[in-house]
C-alpha cells in the first residue's frame, strides 16, 4: 500500500523536536540544581560529596512528609501546601547536609584524598539504608491530588504542550539559580565563600569563620538538591530510598561535564545531560540512557578533562 | 537560671541535631488516601523502636570492641592485636604458603555448605587483594570494581558456550586478560587526571556495563547465563566437587596473594607507593606516573576478572547482579576494614566481612536487612577513628590523616 506523502511531516518532526527539547530541559534543569551542590562543595573543599544524591532523596521524602503533616492538619490547598512543602524539604535537607559535613567530613579535611571520599560513600550508604529501614523498602507515592492538577493543566505553546508542572519546575529552578548567582556574586557572604574556596588558611586569617562558611555551603547545596528532589518526586509520582543514587551520579557527570567547581558550568552540564537523555530515549531506546551518559562522560574526560567551562588549574603543591 | 555551657558541647549538639532531623523518618508513618489522592501523617513509634532496637545494641557492641582494642594497645602489647597475628601468618611467601596449605587441608573436615562458603570467602579474598593494588598501593579509588568481576565472569561463560572444548583452568588466564584489557581502556582517559575522577568513571562504567549486560541477548539479559557443565569445576577422582573447588580456590588465592606480594616488593611496587605518598614528588623523581597508575589499575582489573572467571566456573551461572554497586562496596569495605595497603589486611577483611553477615543471617535472621547500613557505618567510622584499618601500619595512618 502506498502512503500519500504527509504534508505535515516536517511540522510534526519540528514539534517532536520541541517536545524533546522541553522534556529534556525540564529533566536537565533538575540535574543542574543537584549538580550545583556537587560543584560548590568541590570548589570549596576539593572533595566529591558522594552523599549528595542521598540528600536529594531525603528532600523527596521530606516533601512528602511535609505534605502529609499538612494534610493531617487539614491544610489541602495546593497553592499553599506545595511551596511550603518545598521550603520545609529544603530546610530538613539542609540540616542533613550540615550534619553530614559535621560528622563525616570535617575531621577529614586535609587528609589524603581517599579518606573523605570513602567516608562520603559510607555516609551515602548509611543515609540510603536509614530511609529504607525506617520508612519502607518499597515505593512511596507522591500525593496524587497535589501533582495531578498541575500535570493535567497544559498550555499550548505553538505546536507543543507545556504542562503546569513543567512550568513550575522551570520557574523554581530559574528562581533558585538566580538567587544562588546573586548570593555568590553580589553579597558579602558570597565573597566570603569564594575567598574560602580560593584559600582556606588565608580566609581564616582574615577573620572569616571557615567552619561556618563551609557548613553554609553544604546547607545551600543541600537545599537546592531538596528543591530538585521535591520536584522530581512530583514529576515521577513515586519515590524510593534509592531514587537519589542514579540522579546523583548523573548530576555529578553534569558537574564534571561543565567543569567541576564552576557554577555556570554545572547548569550547562545539567541541561546537556538532560537533553541527551531524552534524545536517547526518543531516538534509540530508553534502556540505553545510562550508557549514553557514561559515553559522554568518557568523551569529555578524554577531549576536555577540565570540562566545558572549567579552567586549567595547576596542582597546588 | 543559666545552664552550664558545656552540656551543649559538640557531641550533644550532634546527637540532638540527629534526633530532630531523623524524627520524621523514625516516628511517623505516611498513610496515602487513594480516594482523595492526599496523604496524611500519623505518629507511629514502631518503626523507630525497631530501628533503634537493632542499631543501639550494635553501637554498644562496637564501642565495647573499640574499648577492648584500646585496652589491648595499653596493656597487652606494643603492637595491635590484628596486626601482630595477621603479619605472622602472611608476612612472607613461605608463611603465606604454609597458612594456605593449612587452610586447604582444613577443607577435608568441612562439608557441603561450609565448603561453598569457604570458596566464596576465597573469591572475595582475591577481589580484596586485587582492589588493594589500586586503592592501597597506588592510592586511586575505584568504585565500580565489581564491573571487572562481572567482566571476567561473563567472559568465561560466553567463551565456554562458544568453545565447548574450553578447559576449566582456561578461566584464569582468560578472565585476567579480558578484564585487564577492559580496565586498560577504562583507565586510559581518566588516569591522566586527579585520582577521584577514576572513582566516578569506574562507577559510571559499572552502571553502564550492568545496563549492557541486561539488554544484550548474548549475555542472556536479566536471567544471565548458565555455564556449560564441561567448563565447571568437577570432581577429580576421589575428591568431590566441593573439595575440588575449595582446593582450587585456596590455590588460586595463594597464587594471587604471592603475585601481589612480589609485585609490592618490586621496583614497580615501590614506585606505586611513591605515587600514593606524593604524586608530584614521584613525578619529579622520574617515575612515569601515568603509566604506572595505568599498570596498577590494569593489574587490579585483571585480578578481579580472574576472580570472576573462577566464580563462573564454580557457581555455574552468571547474572547482572555480579556488577552491582552493592558488590563493589562490599569489596571496598573489605579493603578498608582490613587496612588500606596491607595484604594481610585484605585477606582478613574479606574473611571477616564475608563470614560475619552470613553467620549473622543464620543466627539473627531479623537483622540481615541492616547489613549494608552497618557497612556504611564501618566505612565512616574507620575513616574517622582508625584510617589505617585493622592491620594497617602507622605509616598508612600518617598518610591517610595527612601531614598537617
Amino acid at each position: 500500500m502506498q502512503t500519500p506523502p504527509n504534508p505535515d511531516s516536517g511540522a510534526l518532526l519540528f514539534s517532536q523536536m520541541l517536545e524533546i527539547l522541553i522534556n529534556g530541559l525540564a529533566r536537565g534543569s533538575v540535574y543542574a540544581l543537584v549538580a550545583l551542590g556537587y560543584t560548590m562543595v568541590y570548589g570549596i573543599l576539593g572533595m566529591i560529596n558522594f552523599a549528595h544524591g542521598e540528600i536529594f532523596m531525603i528532600g523527596m521524602f521530606a516533601a512528602v512528609f511535609a505534605l502529609g503533616a499538612m494534610g493531617s492538619a487539614g491544610l489541602v490547598a495546593v497553592g499553599i501546601t506545595l511551596p511550603l512543602a518545598i521550603l520545609l524539604a529544603m530546610a530538613l535537607s539542609a540540616g542533613f547536609g550540615v550534619m553530614n559535613e559535621r560528622i563525616a567530613y570535617r575531621k577529614l579535611r586535609g587528609a589524603h584524598l581517599l579518606a573523605p571520599l570513602t567516608s562520603a560513600i559510607g555516609m551515602s550508604i548509611v543515609l540510603q539504608n536509614f530511609v529504607m529501614l525506617s520508612v519502607t523498602k518499597g515505593k512511596v507515592d507522591f500525593p496524587r491530588a497535589v501533582a495531578q492538577p498541575l500535570a493535567n493543566t497544559t498550555w499550548s505553546l505553538g505546536p507543543v504542550q507545556l504542562t503546569a508542572l513543567q512550568a513550575v519546575i522551570f520557574a523554581t529552578t530559574f528562581a533558585l539559580m538566580c538567587g544562588l548567582f546573586w548570593l555568590v556574586q553580589r553579597t558579602r557572604l558570597g565573597i566570603a565563600l569564594r575567598a574560602v574556596a580560593q584559600d582556606r588558611t588565608m580566609a581564616s586569617l582574615c577573620g572569616m569563620k571557615v567552619d561556618r562558611l563551609i557548613a553554609f555551603a553544604f546547607a545551600l547545596g543541600s537545599a537546592l538538591a531538596a528543591a530538585a528532589g521535591a520536584m522530581v518526586a512530583m514529576y515521577q509520582g513515586v519515590l524510593r530510598f534509592d531514587s537519589g543514587y542514579m540522579i546523583g551520579l548523573k548530576a555529578f557527570t553534569a558537574a564534571i561535564l561543565g567543569g567541576i567547581g564552576n557554577i555556570p558550568g554545572a547548569v550547562l552540564g545539567g541541561l546537556i545531560i538532560g537533553l541527551t537523555e531524552d534524545l536517547t530515549s526518543y531516538t534509540i531506546k530508553s534502556e540505553w540512557k545510562q550508557t549514553t551518559a557514561f559515553a559522554i562522560l568518557i568523551l569529555v574526560l578524554w577531549l576536555r578533562p577540565r570540562g566545558l567551562l572549567g579552567e586549567r588549574v595547576a596542582d597546588k603543591v | 537560671m543559666s545552664l552550664p555551657k558545656n552540656i551543649f558541647g559538640a557531641r550533644a549538639a550532634i546527637l540532638g541535631g540527629l534526633a530532630i532531623l531523623t524524627a520524621p523518618f523514625l516516628w511517623t508513618r505516611l498513610d496515602p488516601d487513594f480516594a482523595t489522592g492526599f496523604v496524611s501523617l500519623r505518629l507511629v513509634p514502631e518503626n523507630g523502636i525497631q530501628f533503634l532496637s537493632v542499631v543501639v545494641p550494635a553501637a554498644l557492641v562496637a564501642l565495647a570492641i573499640a574499648g577492648l582494642g584500646r585496652l589491648w594497645a595499653r596493656y597487652g602489647s606494643s603492637k595491635p592485636l590484628f596486626e601482630t597475628a595477621s603479619h605472622r601468618l602472611f608476612e612472607s611467601p613461605r608463611a603465606m604458603a604454609a597458612t594456605f596449605a593449612a587452610l586447604a587441608a582444613a577443607g577435608f573436615v568441612m562439608r557441603g555448605k561450609a565448603l561453598s562458603l569457604g570458596t566464596f570467602v576465597c573469591i572475595h579474598m582475591m577481589l580484596a587483594i586485587g582492589l588493594n593494588v589500586t586503592i592501597g598501593f597506588t592510592g586511586l579509588l575505584v568504585l565500580g570494581y565489581a564491573a571487572f568481576y562481572a567482566t571476567g565472569a561473563y567472559t568465561f561463560a560466553i567463551a565456554a558456550h562458544a568453545l565447548p572444548v574450553l578447559p576449566t583452568w582456561a578461566a584464569l588466564p582468560l578472565g585476567f586478560t579480558v578484564a585487564a584489557g577492559v580496565g586498560f581502556l577504562v583507565g586510559l582517559p581518566c588516569l591522566r587526571l586527579r585520582g577521584d575522577y577514576l572513582a566516578i568513571v569506574t562507577l559510571g562504567f559499572a552502571e553502564a556495563l550492568r545496563e549492557i549486560l541486561r539488554n544484550l541477548s548474548v549475555t542472556g539479559g536479566d536471567m544471565g547465563l548458565v555455564v556449560p557443565m564441561q567448563a565447571r569445576i568437577k570432581a577429580i577422582g576421589p575428591v568431590g566437587q566441593g573439595h575440588a573447588s575449595w582446593i582450587a580456590a585456596v590455590g588460586v588465592t595463594l597464587l594471587v596473594a604471592l603475585f601481589v606480594h612480589r609485585l609490592y616488593h618490586s621496583r614497580i611496587g615501590r614506585a606505586w607507593i611513591a605515587i600514593r605518598e606524593d604524586e608530584t614528588a614521584a613525578a619529579m623523581m622520574g617515575i612515569p606516573v601515568v603509566r604506572l597508575k595505568l599498570l596498577a589499575f590494569t593489574v587490579s582489573a585483571g585480578l578481579a576478572g580472574t576472580a570472576g572467571a573462577f566464580f563462573a566456573g564454580f557457581a555455574g551461572f552468571v547474572d547482572p547482579s555480579t556488577a552491582t554497586f552493592e558488590q563493589s562496596v562490599l569489596i571496598l569495605a573489605m579493603v578498608i576494614l582490613g587496612g588500606i595497603g596491607s595484604l594481610p589486611g585484605s585477606i582478613l577483611g574479606a574473611a571477616l566481612l564475608y563470614l560475619a553477615p552470613t553467620l549473622l543471617r543464620d543466627w539473627f535472621p531479623a537483622i540481615s536487612d541492616y547489613r549494608l547500613f552497618f557497612f556504611g557505618c564501618i566505612l565512616v567510622a574507620m575513616m574517622l577513628f582508625r584510617p589505617q584499618g585493622l592491620c594497617g601500619s602507622p605509616r598508612h595512618k600518617l598518610e591517610l590523616e595527612g601531614a598537617s
